[in-house]
């Protein structure tokens, strides 16, 4: 009962804008790191679901992590849901603009979106930023901008 | 030894002379090193890679020699510094702040009730993307709103960047216009959806583990 309490006084300050979202649900942040890493866990898994339900709650009290924003757009990406993984790789590279994953995978979303320009803007980027191609994103987004030229001068279907 | 009659009344035959025949007729050193030469293993030929190549294409086994991996379809690695194997509900520390965490996120019911008025209070219009994105967003704004099959609040919650605290700061701005208190009020309705799904998510693991614990203590030692 004096736990409800305490949560109905929290829930007022929160309505009233003194306190954040974190605050209001006891989010600390190391327990919002914890949390984290169990939904990588989940990712890695390949239960996605369920790790899209941990990420996207963290979202919902914390924006500004460029890590939870770039799990959304993958795990949405993964699921079909281009135009929501293009707003989230979008909202993550603000917190870290030069992300190779996150810009060879927003290319490749962008390709599948009919976006073709900005697709290939993506795609030179996250080459540029591996110019010997070891890294196995740079590498993928090769592959991906010459199969997009390859489109670019192929004859028009009937 | 001759062939007789055991005493369990089993007759053997009598083999003496078959183990002196093979004790004589044992093969010199020269003959014994003539046969280990003879199984010494031949000098393997591969025939496969031979027939492969005959049979695929020029390109084929181009790309076959040293092609090297590329990342899986929006693969994103673990960033840096975050924990391989965490064990989060075993961890008594983060296991007890998960516990109040989802009490919280469970017995929370005053935001949500908040959010019914709003509910019947507002009037429904068509979805603005513009309204689901930061206002520094930056990136293009898709125009495709749901479709008819689509949960809008699930359809908001997927592509709303805001926080809880942003929309609740729109949602009591004078000056916001009743559509964007629209857009608001549903992906308010999103996030708070979220975090109620997290907060059964973890009671419902508890459950699972103190459920298992629980039959580990009951079940007798079967060895």
């Amino acid at each position: 009962m004096a736990e409800e309490t305490e949560l109905d006084e929290r829930v007022d300050r929160w309505l009233k804008g003194r306190i954040k979202g974190t605050e209001l649900y006891g989010l600390t942040p190391d327990l919002m790191k914890s949390l984290a890493e169990h939904g990588y866990m989940l990712y890695e898994e390949g239960k996605y679901d369920r790790a899209r339900v941990i990420f996207e709650a963290l979202s919902a009290v914390n924006n500004a992590d460029s890590h939870y924003q770039k799990m959304l757009g993958s795990i949405y990406q993964i699921q079909g849901k281009l135009d929501a993984a293009y707003y989230h790789y979008t909202q993550s590279l603000k917190g870290s603009s030069t992300d190779i994953n996150v810009i060879a995978n927003r290319g490749e979303v962008l390709l599948h979106l009919k976006r073709p320009r900005e697709a290939a803007e993506d795609l030179k980027k996250a080459i540029q930023m591996d110019p010997a191609g070891k890294n196995p994103v740079g590498r993928r987004a090769r592959i991906l901008l010459a199969g997009l030229n390859v489109q670019r001068w192929a004859p028009p279907s009937s | 030894m001759k062939a007789g009659r055991s005493t369990d009344g089993v007759v053997y035959p009598d083999v003496g002379h078959q183990i002196s025949d093979l004790v004589s007729q044992q093969p010199d050193d020269a003959q014994q090193a003539e046969q280990s030469r003879a199984i010494e293993p031949r000098q393997r030929i591969d025939e496969f890679q031979s027939v492969v190549g005959s049979a695929f294409p020029k390109l084929d086994r181009l790309t076959k020699k040293g092609f090297q991996p590329l990342s899986d379809l929006g693969f994103i690695p673990r960033p840096p510094g975050w924990n391989a194997n965490p064990a989060i509900f075993h961890d008594p520390k983060i296991g007890a702040a998960l516990r109040e965490l989802a009490s919280s996120l469970g017995s929370e019911t005053k935001l949500q009730e908040l959010a019914d008025d709003l509910v019947a209070d507002s009037q429904e219009g068509p979805v603005n993307m513009q309204h689901f994105v930061t206002s520094n967003f930056g990136g293009m704004v898709f125009p495709a709103g749901p479709e008819a099959e689509d949960d809008p609040v699930r359809y908001a919650g997927e592509r709303s960047l805001h926080t809880l605290d942003e929309l609740r700061n729109t949602l009591f701005d004078a000056r916001a216009g009743s559509q964007e208190k629209s857009s608001a009020l549903l992906q308010f309705r999103a996030k708070l959806g979220s975090l109620g799904t997290l907060g059964e998510w973890i009671q419902n693991s508890f459950a699972d583990m103190d459920y298992l614990e629980l039959s580990r203590v009951k079940t007798p030692l079967l060895c």
